[in-house]
């Protein structure tokens, strides 16, 4: 099973066979004349880790015979370990890499097989220990002289449970020192034929050596490993920032579904690379689970090539959509083909190429999108197009290595140490810049939000001017009047304009919807209802008026309007658009029904004679308050307003504010004074 | 006047077609959630699938809450009835949007009823 450290350990490995070279011993020099001063320090060094690159004797098949010392293998195949001068690692692009027993006269074979080679050591009677290299297919047991002395995977099972390979070290029993002969059980489950081109047991001579001495080679691969996958933390804990980043601006802002998807696609992220790491790091994850790492990391692909589509606004090349969702899931449905064709199966399938090659063609056209894609974004001249481009070449590389491996372009990158891989690389790249972006389109939309902000609070200021908000003090009358925008602005409005003959003439009214259009368009309606008022026209023609002028100019909507001149005697002329009835005393006044402002432009709006007695009250409303609904859905109602009206503005607003202000909140308080 | 959808319910319409008194072919558009600016198409979609020739009745039984962006549609319907000579009922409305909807006008151009089968007689 293809690992990614492999490079390193199969590496060293040539480098102890070359130089085979640990002390074995340090004895000082004989004292000189001058007892003080060693003239020289002796050493002696011994090859205490040996490489076995055999050639070993290998026999496809499995016979628990082929464990015994004595076993004839005279006839078996001898196949030699060493890595070819000139052999490329398919999956990694370095060199060291021993090609399996697929490319060794067994091709499209899967299953049980099995290498013995008979090893003389003189070790001075020190332990020995076998190291196994990283990179085997997939599971293993190791006989030595005919005893089990250990093994990776999970023999107990029919077929074998198989993990990622990573390196391991046997302990050979004391009595092994002479000659000792090795049988190593190999199992491939059948899934590994469509991973590699030369898929098959070892691609690395295991070595032996001094127990001691191996042991502290072993514990630097682990630390080697433990410096590799430590680094895949960084883009978990990047891709999780983001997400929280994603999440955070798109319930700012629901409008922005793009926020949404990246921060799924981060999370969905996070849930690869844990999955990944957990099977690579431990043994909780077998051949069985393993089925879901293709089809997850299929899954996230999709949803990144789909991000950055939606990110760029590429939304008119639905062709490159298609293509998207079309190898996305070809590429989803073939991993779950290789699981339901190979996983159980315990020996080759014969379309095991075919589903191999069509894979490969898959990868190979949905390594290409992320470059499309970059190619349209950068024709498109967005600034942002230049800052994804590293992570978007790196995704492709990541998706489909092959052609730099067949370029002898390396896959891995080793910094102070520590190996990168290209698919750490994209992991990291698109990390990163996935937080730039966000950062930069929340600069962005801070600084819109920054503008509409200050047109808000110029709108605001405006609104302030056109609606009167200081009590106003007309002879015979007591006037009080109180506006509470839901937001900044609002989409209610009243005039209290003296008229000529001494009286009032009021008008409240309320434009259907709220924010700036609704502002906007109170403006309109309070700059009508200025110059109408000039005229000195009664309700009824008022109306009539700003209902011709309105028709057409409201989008949809209406306003509806209620217009009371009140004359000085208590005498009052009422038209009504739509809206609710005063409340005189406490009691809602008839009032004539009519259709609200904007609607039908022939309209004409009646009116009605009214009388307001000497020390009584007229509250007039909009629907704010009647119309406040609690998080229960339950509605405020005319009857709980109507014994409100009794009481100052503010004990009419409170309560039903209390309910759960959702709505412009405005009421005026007209008392009659007593002559 | 309130638009605000935070917590409302989305305004769903579903169209049965019945018979009124001497078979005249009557639609009924029976509404269930919140109507508002979000019912565009509940209100205004579900009118233009039904038949020119049949009357039309406005089913909110199911309907709690009526804001004034959803009356500004209901009203557009009873508009676009009225120029293709449609008769229009509505029932179900609670006594809250009974006294609203008369307010407006609606009673104007529409039968405001009691129950369907007032709607029903209404129409036919």
């Amino acid at each position: 099973m293809k690992n990614l450290l492999r490079w390193t350990v199969t590496g060293a490995w040539a480098l102890c066979g070359l130089c085979g070279a640990v002390s074995a011993g340090q004895t000082r020099a004989p004292r000189s004349s001058a007892p003080e001063t060693p003239a020289y320090v002796s050493i002696k060094l011994g090859s205490a880790l040996e490489a076995l690159p055999g050639p070993w004797r290998f026999k496809t098949g499995d016979d628990p015979a082929w464990a015994q010392p004595g076993f004839p293998d005279a006839d078996w195949q001898l196949v030699n370990l060493t890595p070819p001068s000139d052999s490329v690692d398919p999956g990694l692009g370095s060199s060291g890499y021993t090609p399996g027993w697929t490319a060794q006269g067994h091709p499209q074979y899967a299953g049980f097989a099995w290498y013995r080679l008979r090893v003389r050591i003189d070790a001075g009677g020190k332990r020995l220990a076998l190291l196994m290299p990283a990179d085997v297919d997939d599971a293993y047991q190791i006989y030595a002289n005919g005893r089990l002395i250990g093994g990776f995977g999970d023999f107990s099972k029919r077929p074998p449970r198989t993990y990622y390979s990573r390196p391991q070290i046997f302990r050979l029993p004391a009595s092994a020192d002479s000659m000792v002969v090795l049988a190593l059980r190999f199992y491939m489950r059948p899934a590994s034929l469509l991973e590699d081109p030369t898929p098959g047991g070892l691609h690395a001579p295991p070595a032996l050596g001094i127990a001691q001495t191996t042991g502290a080679y072993f514990q630097l691969t682990r630390d080697a490993y433990a410096r590799t996958y430590g680094f895949y933390l960084l883009p978990v804990l990047f891709f999780f920032l983001a997400a929280i980043a994603a999440f955070t601006l798109f319930f700012l802002d629901r409008s922005q579904k793009v926020f949404f998807w990246l921060g799924s696609a981060a999370l969905l992220n996070v849930a690869y690379l844990v999955f990944v790491l957990l099977a690579i790091l431990t043994t909780a994850v077998d051949d069985r689970l393993l089925v879901l790492r293709p089809i997850l990391l299929a899954i996230v692909l999709w949803t990144w090539l789909l991000v950055w589509w939606s990110w760029f606004d590429l939304a008119r090349q639905r062709w490159l959509l298609r293509l998207i969702n079309g190898f996305s899931i070809a590429a989803i449905v073939l991993a779950w083909l290789q699981h339901a064709l190979l996983g159980r199966t315990m020996y080759p399938y014969e379309g095991a190429g075919v589903l191999g090659l069509t894979g490969r063609a898959v990868h190979l056209i949905l390594s290409l999108l992320p470059l499309a894609m970059l190619w349209l974004i950068l024709r498109t001249r967005q600034r942002d197009g230049w800052i994804v481009a590293p992570a978007l070449v790196l995704l492709s590389v990541s998706i489909y290595p092959e052609p730099l491996v067949w370029l002898h372009i390396p896959l891995l990158w080793f910094i102070h140490g520590v190996q990168i891989s290209s698919r750490l690389a994209a992991e990291l790249g698109i990390s990163m810049w996935v937080i730039l972006l966000l950062l930069l389109r929340f600069q962005r939309s801070q600084r819109v939000q920054q503008q509409l902000q200050m047109e808000m609070r110029q709108a605001q200021q405006v609104q302030h001017t056109l609606l009167p908000d200081a009590p106003a003090t007309l002879p015979g009358f007591h006037v009080e009047s109180l506006y509470r925008p839901a937001a900044e602005v609002g989409g209610d409005f009243f005039q209290i304009l003296p008229s000529v003959d001494g009286g009032l003439l009021v008008v409240i009214g309320d434009v259907n919807g709220k924010g700036l259009r609704a502002a906007m368009l109170v403006s309109l309606i309070v700059g009508m209802l200025r110059t109408f008022a000039e005229r000195d026209l009664e309700p009824g023609e008022l109306l009539t008026g700003m209902n011709r002028r309105l028709c057409g100019r409201m989008e949809g909507g209406f306003a509806t309007c209620l217009c009371a001149r009140i004359c000085p005697d208590g005498s009052m002329m009422i038209a009504n658009a739509g809206h609710l009835a005063p409340y005189l005393d406490g009691q809602e006044m008839e009032v004539p029904a009519g259709l609200p402002l904007g609607i039908v432009a022939s309209l004409e709006y009646g009116q009605q004679k009214s009388f307001i007695p000497a020390g009584s009250v007229l509250v007039f409303l909009t629907d704010g308050i009647v119309e406040a609904r609690n998080r229960k859905g339950e509605i405020f109602s005319f009857e709980r307003t109507a014994p409100l009206t009794r009481k100052s503005l503010q004990e009419i607003a409170s309560p039903a504010q209390g309910f759960h202000q959702d709505d412009d909140v405005t009421a005026i308080r007209i008392q009659r004074e007593i002559a | 006047m309130n638009t605000g959808e935070g917590m409302r319910a989305e305004a769903r319409a579903r169209i049965d077609t019945l018979s009124g008194s001497g078979g005249k072919p009557i639609s009924a558009i029976r509404f269930s959630g919140d109507i508002s600016s979000n019912s565009r198409d509940a209100i205004l979609g579900s009118y233009e699938q039904i038949a020119k020739d049949h009357a039309v009745l406005l089913d909110f039984v199911k309907v709690d809450y009526v804001n004034s962006s959803g009356i500004a549609l209901i009203i557009q319907l009873m508009l676009e009835a009225g120029k293709a000579d449609q008769k229009v009922a509505l029932f179900g409305l609670t006594p809250h949007f009974q006294k609203v909807f008369t307010m407006v006008g609606i009673g104007r151009y529409a039968e405001i009823a009691a129950d369907e089968a007032a709607a029903v007689a209404a129409v036919s």
